[in-house]
């Protein structure tokens, strides 16, 4: 019997999965063939989607992107026997798209079963747990010091530090909070991951409470995302009668169980402190800082708040060692990051590297141009509150430093493309509406800023001359200096960077366009 | 286009009963469910949440009307009028921009005769803007209460609010 694999997860189903597998099954059952469909999560070539795979040989076989019309010329092709067929893409490993990647957290994501326990640990699954149940939590922490594992949420602090703040501090109780809030545009993967493979989340989060003795954890998840809130559900309940979660896990001494909590449409939730008070019930306003979360995290408690890439990046750490991980990457950018392509590009998707690429190289190795044909007019990096790139500057490695002294971030790795069409001020007016939208109020900079930001913008478009126009640049430039250094958290702090990189983009366009327009006697 | 099949269910609310709504109150423990806990409940169960729960839930979670209020109205989720059967969320962020979602945004109002945060009179549907549903690879997004299609298209749009239309007349 044929083993076919097909995702269950958000981009497959969008695309019609459901209905894929209700062509096979009956075209299967007219035919008298007996067939097994796998569900697994995505690996991460959207463009590939639905992405029909089979286990053939041992060896594992694409089709794809498949759909529901094709299924009949695909049995008649014989595709249960590796039968030749328009959209047969060959083994697996040999895709160059994937054979480009090194793929440690994601190792797992679309080869296995999402929710089978058997296959994850078939394939280096829960190795990190049982190397963390033999060591202490000094040992822990050391590994993930020595790995050099920043977060991935997109402040990129040192996870190995946080996590020695909370192990340090004197409490009754501890907390690990997962940060599922994945709100940037562009990013999908904390969703790819914990669709795809939600015991490797899962395993990172119990190898974090026993290195800082912590014995609950929480996964606040977006309310954007109903398809994972049920593979998480699912996931928790098959790890608690398995025994990784609950009381005296794996008959160690440790106890560790997680809840998940579900947000309700807030994007600053996705901010640490924000996401703290929500999780408590209350309305996501951002507190001060300090006391850092750490400290005084969830209800006055120590609390390591991380993102679900780096609680999921721990595992293959502490089964393979920090020197492996760190083997990955360069300078303060160590091991791998998951890069999201998206906007209007080819091929879109995740790509796992380790960081040093250019963002041109990325995007022309893997993106494979624009969808439209075009030429890349502009470049999102690190989600809404990233930096706008033009075509012309995509000669910055991916990695923290680089990209923080071109005056970007990498944020939580979405690269958002732009074709030649896009409207550069219309960009930075939306960033500052967004802003407004987003904002949790405390703070006037960012509330009141970001309003004043949108009026701005719309005057430079109106404004009918020259002294009109620059007036209302130096009031943006004043307003976005005021919103950076005043802000409370990133926010607002952050806004000016998209909203000044795309003006630049957007002055430059309009001074070579002035300048086309003037008479040649005049110059 | 053959291969898009909508066959999406429509919302089903209890009607607002205010001696229904304490009943489920007390299925709640304070120890383990938090305010949004609950507020996510009751707008499952009724559709938005009714304004005569706020006193209820503030004497269940010991709290000011004025907080419960607050926690309601920060979270762009909760809504306080009954929606349609058919909850209608396109992506106003950047990834869907950059495939043209402004524009396919403006026919959706045009052709339900409505802004965000309005139900239409010319079909089931509650219209509102979401900054990104997380799958960017394939923008523009839209989500029909929680089913999302993807690489929305003018001709997309325009077979989805048909079929809407037509379930709406069965």
């Amino acid at each position: 019997m044929t083993k076919i694999y097909l995702p269950r997860e958000t981009t497959t189903l969008s695309l019609g999965v459901e209905e894929l597998i209700s062509a096979i099954e009956h075209e299967a059952a007219a035919r008298g063939i007996a067939i097994q469909i796998l569900r697994n999560g995505s690996r991460g070539a959207a463009w590939l989607e639905p992405l029909l795979e089979i286990d053939f040989n041992g060896k594992r076989l694409g089709y794809g992107p498949v759909t529901a019309s094709q299924i009949q010329s695909l049995f008649e092709a014989d595709f249960l026997n590796a039968g030749e067929h328009e959209l047969k893409l060959g083994e697996i490993s040999d895709i160059p798209w994937f054979k480009q990647q090194q793929r440690l957290t994601f190792s797992r994501c679309g080869e296995i079963e999402s929710l089978s326990i058997d296959e994850y640990k078939k394939h280096g699954g829960f190795r990190g747990l049982s190397a963390a149940l033999k060591s202490s939590s000094k040992d822990i922490i050391n590994i993930i010091l020595d790995s050099g594992l920043r977060g991935r949420g997109g402040a990129a602090f040192p996870a190995g530090i946080k996590w020695q703040t909370v192990a340090d501090a004197d409490a009754d109780s501890k907390y690990i909070v997962c940060n599922a809030d994945e709100g940037d545009s562009g990013t999908f993967s904390d969703r790819l991951l914990m669709e795809g493979d939600p015991y490797c989340l899962i395993e990172g989060m119990i190898i974090a409470g026993i290195a800082v003795g912590a014995e609950h954890g929480f996964i606040y998840l977006r309310s954007e995302y109903p398809l994972t809130k049920i593979i998480l559900e699912e996931a928790l309940i098959k790890a608690r009668a398995a025994g990784y979660l609950g009381n005296t896990i794996q008959d160690s001494i440790h106890n560790f169980d997680i809840h998940l909590h579900i947000g309700a449409g807030a994007y600053i939730c996705g901010e640490e402190t924000s996401l703290l008070e929500s999780l408590e019930g209350k309305r996501g306003q951002i507190r001060f800082k300090p006391p850092l979360p750490a400290l005084k995290g969830l209800h006055g408690k120590p609390t390591v708040v991380n993102n679900v890439i780096t609680l999921a990046s721990v595992p293959v750490i502490l089964a393979k060692g920090a020197e492996y991980y760190a083997n990955f990457g360069r300078g303060k950018s160590l091991g791998t990051m998951p890069f999201q392509l998206s906007g209007n590009v080819k091929h879109g998707g995740l790509v796992e590297i380790s960081f040093g690429l250019t963002l041109r190289e990325v995007i022309e190795n893997f993106a494979g141009g624009t969808y439209t044909g075009k030429a890349i007019g502009a470049v999102q990096v690190g989600g809404p509150l990233g930096a706008y790139f033009s075509g012309k500057q995509l000669d910055t490695p991916l990695d923290y430093e680089s990209f923080s002294a071109a005056g970007g971030m990498l944020g939580h790795g979405g690269i958002v493309v732009f074709d030649d069409g896009v409207d550069y001020l219309e960009q930075a007016r939306f960033a500052m509406e967004f802003c407004s939208v987003e904002s949790c109020g405390k703070c006037t900079p960012c509330r009141i800023g970001s309003v004043r930001g949108v009026e701005v913008i719309t005057r430079i478009r109106t404004a009918e001359n020259q002294s009109e126009r620059s007036e209302q640049y130096d009031l943006l430039e004043d307003l976005c200096e005021t919103m950076e250094d005043a802000s409370l958290c990133a926010m607002g702090g952050l806004t000016p960077m998209p909203v000044r990189s795309a003006v630049k983009l957007h002055q430059l366009l309009t001074e070579r366009t002035d300048e086309t327009m003037r008479p040649t006697n005049e110059s | 286009m053959s291969d898009f099949a909508l066959n999406i269910p429509k919302n089903h609310y209890e009607d607002w009963q205010l001696d229904a709504a304490h009943k489920h109150l007390k299925n709640f423990d304070i120890e383990e469910h938090n305010l949004v806990d609950v507020l996510h409940f009751f707008q499952d169960t009724y559709g938005y949440i009714d304004k005569a729960l706020i006193p209820l839930l503030a004497k269940f979670f010991n709290l000011s009307k004025a907080e419960v209020h607050g926690v309601i109205s920060f979270y762009h989720d909760f809504r306080d009028t009954k929606p349609a059967s058919y909850i209608l969320k396109i992506c106003q962020a950047e990834s869907c921009q950059a495939m043209g979602s402004r524009a396919l945004t403006a026919e959706l109002k045009a052709a339900l005769k409505i802004d965000f945060h309005e139900t239409s009179k010319l079909a089931d549907i509650t219209l509102e803007p979401v900054y990104c549903l997380g799958n960017c690879s394939c923008s523009p997004n839209l989500m029909i209460n929680t089913k999302i299609i993807s690489r929305l298209t003018s001709e997309k749009l325009n077979q989805i609010l048909t079929n809407l239309r037509e379930v709406q007349d069965d």
